[in-house]
């Protein structure tokens, strides 16, 4: 049977990486989604000509968005009310909470059915509202295999990407009460959770959504899913919760075609998400369904703060995922690794700048900056750029200087000086040739065990690079030089 | 909480260097966006409908055409047959008006079971991507995610080649407030959630039919 035990985090990145590496099932789930979405992804941007054209469209629209955010922002508010709506305004996490329960009670609900919404797990809304004695149902099929499993999502798109179907099946079989049966196939898996959710659709009081895109020219909320949960949850109940954030905002719906051209390609490697939906107040007279209250919780929780500084870029963020596809760390890690709702390298960027918690620094870190998250995100963000800002501020707002800072400072100030940097190199290679001439490679060398833990450390032969090429001349470079880079 | 909603714009306008807040916002929303700038678009693969039905199919969907609306009752009746199915069939009230008799097949106002089908009336197809329109004044939503087949009807005419012509169309039809749903639906409901495979079949429709009429 599977285990139910909550998840608690080991605070330390390394250590949790580690452990995200002698995870069998994790390393099993990770390898299953493979190439998978980097390979769709491809797929579908190759099939279109003009891509990058709409890349630099969608971030065109992303940038006039946060130009003029307050005016967009404001006719939002206004035609969500005149259409029957009313939005809210959340500074904290815990203000979104407490709207969001008001809500509730003014609607007297006790079940609710939930569409994903990373911005209901930022402000942890399940665990608020199972304390006020409400039901959340999740209904997207991974929230709900994470509802049951207790843990968070580890992916902003596909949640529970770190659960191998066998886990999946034993906590269906834990979980529903339905005897005996085959749960070998992913249909079957599929049309159980099919029969089981139905029935929560019909019955909630109140359905949370989150929100892809806010057009501010009607006040309508824009939702991109495959499976139709998020529709049935915004539809049925007799109230329609949506969560999001400020920076949602887009101008026009011209401007949300920009922005939805990009996104699914880019997430899932689709022309177009199965169902994209336009929510726009409450159910009017001549509407044939839908309900009878809509209300748009906006939360800030910073993100005001980015803007106009060196992070404003972050704010252009689609929550595509496809940095986190294609990045080589969240690959071999997973991500609950990186601790966070936002995992990855878009998370390594808005989490030390939304959270500010203890460790969060640690993440900007986990990157070798090979830059393919920048190459692949549909706006253009350049990530490795801003977790290299964010490695310098946490350099200048650190108390206690670490070994790293030492070393870097006294990097600098050699590199900074030609002579004593090439004299003291030279002393260095002929040294370490000298010690390992024997072997021709070191096993072990101090500070360099997580390097030779795996593999042993060549000898240097012949002298530095920079001593070679004064022998050498420029006409013919050493042999194996590389190209320039940093 | 008021003075949250002050402290965010206030925060927002001094980050962005603005004074104050215009007086009009309608006016202030109508200068920032007077100037459309012209769409960037992916090529279609052939003419609008072909094209349509192309990214359809591809998308899942399975493709019909018949010549006049009048067939349609006996063409459901057909599909049912050949899937060797006695559905009932949720028909949206835009079919009301036609005068069409749905004899051969039993019809229901609202989803009542799991295996019904729905048939609506899309408002628009969109040749960019194969999907169909459909908004909550023609067609109640959630009959278009309960069933289990979708059938949705679209005339010739109203086949548009991009997004952006089903919003012109959208603001001219409803000058006023725009309906409280209006869905894009392309091909039946799908998940990747277990292991990345795609599985036709999640909460919505596990198949959905497009019936062209020319
Ligand atoms: S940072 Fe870019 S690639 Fe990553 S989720 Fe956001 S939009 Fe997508």
């Amino acid at each position: 049977m599977s285990s139910v035990q909550p998840y608690v985090p080991n605070k330390d990145f390394i250590y949790r990486a580690a452990d995200a590496l002698a995870d069998s099932h994790l390393q099993q789930a990770l390898a299953k989604a493979g190439r998978g979405f980097v390979d769709k992804r491809s797929a579908a941007v190759t099939r279109v000509p003009n891509f990058e054209a709409m890349r630099d469209r969608a971030r065109a629209v992303r940038q006039k968005a946060l130009q003029d955010l307050d005016i967009y922002l404001l006719h939002f508010e206004k035609k969500v009310t005149e259409a029957g709506g009313q939005v809210h305004w959340a500074e904290t996490p815990a203000q979104m909470r407490e709207i969001v329960l008001q809500l509730c009670a003014r609607h007297s609900a006790t079940r609710v059915t939930k569409g994903k919404s990373m911005v209901g797990e930022e402000v942890y809304l399940n665990e608020a509202l199972e304390k006020a004695g409400i039901t959340p149902f999740e209904t997207d099929l991974g929230e709900y295999i994470l509802q049951l499993a207790k843990e968070p999502p580890s992916h902003i798109v596909a949640p529970a990407l770190h659960k191998t179907r066998a886990q999946i099946q034993d906590l269906f079989l834990h979980h529903h009460a339905l005897g005996e049966r085959d749960l070998s196939a992913v249909e079957a898996i599929v049309d159980e959770a099919r029969q089981v959710i139905r029935d929560r659709f019909l019955r909630a009081d109140i359905g949370i959504t989150g929100a892809n895109l806010l057009i501010a020219e009607t006040g309508t909320v824009a939702i991109a899913t495959n499976e139709g949960n998020g529709d049935l949850t915004a539809t049925l109940p007799r109230a329609h919760i949506v969560t999001t954030t400020i920076d949602r905002v887009v101008p026009t719906w011209e401007d949300a075609s920009a922005i939805l051209r990009v996104l699914a390609r880019s997430a899932t490697g689709q022309q177009t998400t199965t169902y994209t939906s336009f929510f726009t107040g409450a159910r009017g007279d001549t509407d044939k369904d839908g309900p009878e209250a809509f209300h748009v919780v906006l939360l800030d929780n910073r993100r005001s703060q980015l803007l106009g500084s060196e992070y404003q870029e972050m704010l252009h963020c689609i929550r595509c995922g496809a940095c986190m596809n294609h990045c080589p760390v969240y690959q071999a890690v997973g991500g609950h690794t990186y601790d966070s709702v936002y995992p990855g390298p878009m998370g390594a960027v808005l989490t030390p700048l939304l959270r500010h918690r203890d460790g969060d620094y640690q993440l900007p870190n986990a990157s070798t900056f090979c830059g393919r998250c920048e190459s692949v995100c549909p706006v253009k963000i350049p990530l490795p750029d801003l977790m290299r800002k964010l490695r310098n501020r946490e350099q200048q707002e650190a108390r206690f200087k670490g070994a790293g800072y030492w070393i870097t400072k006294v990097f600098c100030a050699l590199a900074a000086s030609p002579r004593l940097y090439r004299a003291l190199t030279s002393i260095g290679t002929k040294l370490a040739a000298a010690l390992g001439a024997r072997r021709g490679r070191f096993s072990k060398l101090p500070l360099l065990g997580g390097w030779t833990a795996h593999r042993d450390f060549p000898a240097p032969q012949g002298g530095s690079f920079q001593s070679q090429w004064r022998r050498n001349g420029k006409a013919q470079p050493p042999v194996g030089a590389c190209p320039a880079g940093d | 909480m008021s003075s949250c909603r002050t402290a965010i714009l206030s925060r927002i306008r001094q980050a962005l260097n603005k004074r104050g807040t215009p007086t009009d916002i309608d006016e202030a929303f109508a200068n920032l966006t007077q100037q459309v700038p012209s769409p960037v678009q992916p090529p279609l693969s052939a003419g609008t409908v072909e094209a349509f039905s192309r990214a359809a199919a591809d998308n899942g969907a399975e493709m019909h055409r018949i010549e006049t609306l009048e067939e349609l009752p006996g063409w459901v009746a057909t599909r049912a047959a050949e899937l060797g199915q006695t559905p009932s069939v949720v028909v949206a009230p835009q079919f009301a008006d036609t005068g069409l008799q749905w004899t051969a097949i039993e019809t229901l106002d609202q989803v009542r079971q799991a295996t019904d089908w729905g048939l609506a009336w899309g408002c628009a197809g969109i040749a960019e991507t194969g999907t169909v329109v459909s908004v909550s004044r023609d067609c109640p939503s959630s009959s278009l995610f309960l069933v289990q087949r979708l059938i949705v009807v679209l005339d010739r005419a109203d086949i548009v080649a991009y997004q952006e012509e089903v919003w012109d169309r959208l603001r001219q039809r409803f000058s006023g407030r725009i309906p409280r749903t209006v869905n894009l639906i392309t091909g039946p409901s799908r998940t990747a959630d277990v292991e990345q495979q795609i599985q036709i079949g999640a909460h919505g429709p596990k198949w959905t039919d497009y019936v062209i009429v020319d």
